[in-house]
């Protein structure tokens, strides 16, 4: 059974920050608004009803979840983009006025637990984590160094999920040994706040910053960047998920961050499966 | 200075090359053409969200270009029995040429001693044919690591198990041993694999990727090939350029340039925190 929840947005939360243009490799957008490509296969192959069949719009799957990708994000040490879905895919809409969305993720193929994040704006098609203008765990001689994009202005105390990235002192993963962190960043993917990427082309209208507006999960909130989160439910069954609706959201551009919560750790078993879902969304008006 | 040929067109005679077209995500091919020829790369369904690339010529009509997300263990990771991610090596990007006759041709990366504080061990491999546009590791086509959808176990890869019984699997074969991972040291207590295969990058011989438009158990359709191995450079250690001289056939041909100057992968390794370096990848053709 789905776990619905609603949140009214504070409108005086939400804010616009940059929206991509030009772009290069990576970050694949599954666009909402726009009628379903189908997806009739698992990933191993066999064949597969896509739920979005017949429907014109709102509706997008993939095969290619990750049994953990969304459930790094929510880690210190954050998540690497490309595994949400190994495709590198995020959902997007666009809202032309203020409305009451209901978003929606479902596991098709067992043993995914989804769970899912959303952001207000866009990251630049193609956009990876680890790129120079946007570097995950940056050096210079041999030695962290604060990051051109993620690191807060001195003096600030960074906490998890802040929005922001200490690359010069790790303080949120574990901190230094020598001058390098013990614990680097596995990613820049943060299921709990506000993050960045960049595509191949930066600078500077390659980059962008989404911003962190709600998510649903069974795991437990850390964040510390604003938005609101909701408790779901653990579940691997066929046929379950999350649902989140959203009251007030405002005109413009939204990145939903699909993925996996249903196991963390190197065994095969958890890294290897690549699983079958489906994001639905409806907004009125 | 000696120069030495190395004549490739034997091995390269009875391969089937797969054209590239544009797809999804990922793999940049950047053409390396004199007059230059600009490639664009990016998602077709978003037509103004491309990256393009323009190389330059020199007076001599060396073709080059310069680009500055080499990692420092790209090209190595290549190297190992896990294989590398095709997208340390420069960030998706591999430099592209075609030849319309049997041609002599020098390969070089350098080490951009200007932007680098510290000088890049470049390393490349050539390889005939070209990847699909917007391909990369780990697709529903060709997994990196694939399994049964209820078991969770190892399953033998669609693409890259060996096409012949009782074949025995090496490190850096050009096939790759999903079912009992014999390459990468086994199966632990639980049937999982002990080291799972890190990417489908082999910098030592054949390999393949497909986009994710490539649909299993339907033809590839360009979505889908493998590149074949015909020489490696890396033997001059940091800042030296390493240059291949080589008489090549008419044909499409691949160039995976990155850096080697580690290959430790631990996780708080300085090796994998970067820098990145900027290099120059450039061919000259007679």
């Amino acid at each position: 059974m789905d776990h619905v929840q609603t949140i009214r947005m504070p409108l005086t939360t939400l804010l616009v920050l940059a929206v991509a243009s030009p772009a290069a490799a990576h970050v694949a957008y599954r666009n909402l608004d726009a009628a379903p490509t189908l997806v009739t296969t698992t990933f191993s192959g066999s064949p597969i009803a896509d739920p979005c069949a017949g429907k014109t719009s709102g509706c997008q799957s993939s095969n290619a979840f990750t049994r953990y990708g969304w459930l790094n994000g929510t880690s210190s040490t954050l998540g690497d983009s490309h595994f949400l879905t190994v495709n590198a895919e995020f959902w997007k809409f666009h809202l032309a006025v203020t409305s009451t969305v209901t978003i929606s993720f479902t596991q098709v193929q067992a043993g995914l637990d989804p769970a899912f994040s959303v952001y207000r704006g866009l990251l630049p098609t193609a956009a990876h984590d680890d790129i120079p203008f946007d570097p995950l765990n940056p050096t210079s001689g041999g030695c962290s160094i604060a990051s051109p994009t993620d690191a807060h202005s001195p003096p600030y105390v960074y906490l998890n999920h802040d929005g922001y990235r200490d690359t010069l002192n790790y303080t949120t993963t574990g901190g230094l040994v020598g001058c390098l962190p013990a614990n680097p960043y596995r990613g820049q993917f943060d299921a709990f706040a506000s993050w960045s990427m960049a595509n191949a082309n930066s600078p500077p209208g390659n980059w962008s910053r989404i911003t962190y507006i709600a998510s649903v999960s069974a795991t437990a909130f850390t964040g510390n960047n604003g938005g609101t989160h909701v408790n779901g439910t653990h579940s691997t069954t066929v046929g379950t998920g999350e649902t989140l609706t959203l009251v007030g959201l405002a005109a413009g551009d939204y990145t939903i961050a699909a993925g996996g919560e249903a196991c963390s750790g190197t065994a095969g078993s958890c890294t290897s499966p690549r699983l079958y879902g489906t994001v639905t969304y409806t907004h009125t008006p | 200075m000696k120069r030495t040929y190395v004549t490739l067109t034997a091995a390269l005679a009875s391969w089937g090359i797969m054209a590239p077209r544009q797809a999804e995500a990922h793999v940049c091919n950047i053409l390396l053409s004199n007059p230059p020829i600009t490639s664009v790369c990016g998602d077709p369904d978003n037509p103004d969200e491309t990256a393009s690339y323009t190389p330059q010529v020199r007076p001599d009509g060396t073709v080059f270009i310069e680009d500055p997300a080499f990692t420092g263990y790209g090209w190595s990771g290549g190297t190992n029995a896990v294989l590398g991610d095709s997208h340390e090596l420069d960030g998706g990007n591999f430099f592209v040429f075609e030849l319309k006759r049997l041609s002599g041709v020098i390969i070089g990366f350098a080490n951009d001693s200007a932007a680098n504080a510290t000088p890049l061990d470049t390393a490349f491999s050539l390889y005939a044919g070209w990847l699909p546009n917007e391909a990369h590791d780990d697709t529903a086509f060709d997994p990196l690591n694939p399994v049964d959808d209820v078991t969770f176990l190892p399953v033998a890869s669609p693409t890259d198990t060996a096409p012949f019984p009782h074949h025995r699997y090496t490190v850096l074969d050009r096939w790759r041993d999903t079912l009992h991972y014999t390459q990468t040291g086994g199966l632990d207590a639980n049937g999982d694999p002990i080291h799972p295969f890190v990417g489908q990058f082999n910098a030592l011989n054949d390999w393949s990727m497909a986009t994710p438009d490539a649909v299993p158990g339907q033809p590839a359709d360009g979505n889908w090939a493998t590149i074949h191995y015909l020489a490696h450079r890396n033997s001059l250690g940091a800042g030296g350029t390493e240059r291949l001289i080589a008489l090549l056939p008419a044909g499409k041909y691949t160039i995976a340039a990155g850096g080697a100057n580690c290959d430790d992968f631990a996780p708080a390794s300085s090796c994998q925190l970067g820098p990145f370096y900027s290099g120059v990848v450039s061919l000259k053709v007679y």
